[in-house]
């Protein structure tokens, strides 16, 4: 490969010459320092190969050694020169090839983070960005052992990370700490206190005396597990600590105007395309500002080879503008709209698959649906108290 | 010291396919059956069939083809 690259860029010609003494010819040659190669040698004729250069050379030689000498081909870059000198753009476009790769070919296209789970991927970019990994900067400004030394620093998941270049590919290997055992702290003395009425289901004491059974009804304010000392049974003060988990009932509400308003689309909306490549962002679009109140939607079109995502494609912004309508809702829109909020509240409120509805009231009243609905829980009812604030 | 020794003069064999013959002072004689080269022992024949030189300086050359038997006159 080496070799047909060295003889390709000076050029070189495969020459075959027919009687006379080819040993002596070949021995002059040689002998004057002429490089030659594929000689072969059949009956009357012997045929080689020898740089373009000495072609003029070795002439007065095989007049010499009484042999005839014809050229049989031409190789190697001056001849392919020679054929292609009329046409400039293929030159031009060379040289853009090559400038265009000693340019790109160094430089960042694509950035990999393996290895975390619980670390967000922004978070990880983040800290190799300010050791210069990021899009569009040469791969050898990277400061890999900055990277390994002080990058997990910033990151208190992560133990280690480093940064692999391959070619134009930035893979960033994040290796996450392993979980801390958690260590209760039962220095302190508290005890645990019901937080709303209800049924006891379970009992789950860790420390502490415990004061209720399973099966017993309690009332907010009842104290459940105690870390109360006793001079008597020679009990010392501890924390309490555990759960309590308790049938309870609770009620939601919520009510919905049935005047209300709302924001519609208004206009055409407006794209705002954006040419992205590398680090560089070329917006095709004036800059006028925008009035009013708009939606933005994002649209990414970009070149991706395999599943990987390079860096030169589009992002066309769409910008709705919005505005206020006042609209009237039937009685059944607002039970529906109730329904909404009630299930978006069940899921801020309680555990899944804890609670069961067991009543659902609707009615309108001072111009709003108000909804309300009514739930068995299973729930844990005990929360800490420290004993210095009770007493 | 070895150099010395051989007046310069090498020869290696790969197999019955390839001979590197170094510090030779040209070639005596060309066939496709034998090819001589003049040494400062004499002259060396190696016959075989096919044979081919694969590169050819001042230093010396390669011979390649089915090497039958190498000889010194």
């Amino acid at each position: 490969m080496i070799e047909g690259l060295v003889r390709f860029i000076p050029g070189w010609v495969r020459v075959e010459a027919e009687g006379g003494y080819p040993e002596r010819l070949l021995n002059d040659l040689v002998r004057d320092g002429v490089a030659l190669w594929r000689v072969h040698r059949r009956e009357e004729w012997v045929r080689f190969s020898c740089p373009a250069a000495d072609y003029r050379h070795i002439r007065p030689f095989a007049r010499r050694a009484g042999v005839r000498m014809r050229m049989r081909h031409k190789h190697g870059l001056p001849f392919w020169w020679h054929r292609y000198r009329h046409r400039k753009g293929l030159l031009v476009g060379l040289c853009l090839y090559g400038l265009i790769l000693a340019l790109l070919a160094p430089r960042i296209w694509v950035i990999e983070v393996v290895g975390n789970q619980k670390t967000p991927t922004e978070s990880v970019l983040q800290v190799v960005e300010q050791r210069g990994v990021r899009l569009g900067a040469c791969m050898s400004d990277v400061d890999v052992k900055g990277v390994q030394n002080r990058g997990s620093d910033q990151l208190d998941t992560v133990v280690w990370m480093t940064v692999n270049p391959h070619g134009c590919v930035a893979r960033v290997e994040v290796v996450e700490r392993d979980p801390t055992p958690q260590v209760i702290d039962l220095t302190g003395a508290s005890e645990l206190v019901a937080v709303r009425d209800g049924k006891i289901l379970e009992i789950e004491s860790r420390s502490g005396q415990t004061l209720v059974k399973a099966g017993e009804a309690v009332a907010a304010g009842t104290v459940l597990i105690s870390g109360r000392g006793d001079a008597e049974t020679g009990r010392t003060p501890c924390r309490a600590y555990g759960a309590v988990w308790a049938e309870t009932r609770r009620r939601i509400t919520v009510s919905v105007p049935l005047k209300d308003s709302r924001m519609v689309a208004a206009g055409k909306p407006v794209s705002r395309p954006v040419f992205s490549f590398l680090c560089w962002d070329f917006p095709l679009y004036s800059s006028s500002p925008l009035q009013g109140e708009y939606t933005r939607k994002e649209a990414r079109h970009y070149l991706t080879v395999g599943e990987r995502e390079l860096p030169l494609g589009f992002t066309v912004t769409t910008m709705q503008r919005m505005v206020s309508e006042p609209f009237i809702r039937t009685e059944q829109e607002a039970l529906q709209e109730a329904q909404t909020r009630l299930a978006q509240q069940e899921q801020v409120l309680f555990l899944p698959d804890s609670y069961e509805k067991i009543a659902q009231t609707g009615r309108v009243k001072g111009g709003r649906y108000v909804l309300t609905a009514t739930y068995v829980c299973r729930e844990n009812i005990a929360v800490e108290v420290p004993l210095e604030s009770v007493e | 010291m070895q150099r010395e020794k051989t007046g310069g003069f090498f020869m290696e064999i790969e197999g019955r396919q390839r001979v590197i013959v170094s510090g030779c002072q040209g070639i005596s004689t060309y066939t496709e059956e034998c090819v001589g080269y003049r040494t400062p022992f004499g002259e060396v024949l190696i016959y075989g069939t096919g044979l081919e030189m694969g590169c050819m300086t001042p230093e010396g050359a390669t011979v390649s083809g089915r090497i039958g038997r190498i000889e010194f006159q």
